[in-house]
């Protein structure tokens, strides 16, 4: 499941009512990205998450049918943040449900890869010395090649 | 006519979000966008910013209809 959020995501409340009623589940594995205070040394203040909703939600989809396919899990989480994010409010928190642990591990690791580089967001921060918008870093690129052939 | 949607940091280059333009190829879409905005057109054309037709991610030119929906966008920068 995919969620795009314009209010405070509660990782808390998301992972317990993602854990609820699993029989057959043996491992959740859960992430989320909170909003720094300071990228490279540089006050963060304020983050301002832009996004192309219908598009986003789609390419979201894909990714989530993508780690589905890839990797036997039973269920996944993403829900995402967009808009006017405060430091230290979580910008994205995914869950992924298996039968055991090491393929949860390893789903929720690509799917974060893959949200990294290829969903259609778009942030802003702001800190003292102005605005600057901010792109994937080399490392974000590198980690998502882990995952492409040859390298498995 | 087709509706025009600017992404993040090209929303704040072009000084809007949506527009229509009366366009029937992305090429003349493109000169139009650059002669109302010549700043705009050259972001534009870098080979950074990308397309997106009616959802789908488009390289090169292609033919408008007049329900289409064409957004342009910079490397994203999600989770």
């Amino acid at each position: 499941m995919i969620r795009l959020e314009d209010e405070t995501i509660d990782p808390g409340a998301l992972l317990n009512a993602f854990n609820a009623d699993r029989a057959a589940t043996g491992a959740v594995v859960a992430f989320t990205g909170l909003t720094r205070g300071a990228t490279d040394g540089a006050p963060v203040t304020r983050l301002e998450i832009d996004a192309y909703p219908r598009y986003t939600r789609k390419v979201m989809a894909e990714l989530e049918a993508e780690t589905r396919s890839r990797f036997i899990v039973q269920d996944v989480l993403v829900a995402h943040r967009w808009g006017r994010v405060e430091v230290g409010e979580a910008i994205v928190f995914i869950a992924v449900a298996a039968e055991h642990r090491r393929v949860a591990f390893e789903a929720a690791d690509f799917l974060m890869d893959q949200l990294k580089t290829r969903a259609p967001f778009w942030k802003k921060e702001t800190g003292p010395d102005g605005e600057r918008w901010i792109e994937a870093r080399p490392q974000d690129h590198d980690d998502a090649a882990r995952w492409t052939a040859g390298d498995r | 006519m087709p509706k025009v949607v600017m992404l993040a940091e090209l929303a704040a280059i072009a000084g809007w979000r949506e527009q229509t333009y009366n366009a029937d190829r992305l090429v003349d879409l493109r000169a139009q966008l650059e002669k109302d905005n010549p700043t705009l057109g050259e972001t534009l054309s870098a080979s950074r910013v990308r397309v997106i037709v009616n959802d789908v991610l488009v390289h090169g030119d292609q033919g408008l209809n007049p329900e289409d929906e064409v957004a342009f966008i910079t490397p994203v920068s999600g989770g």
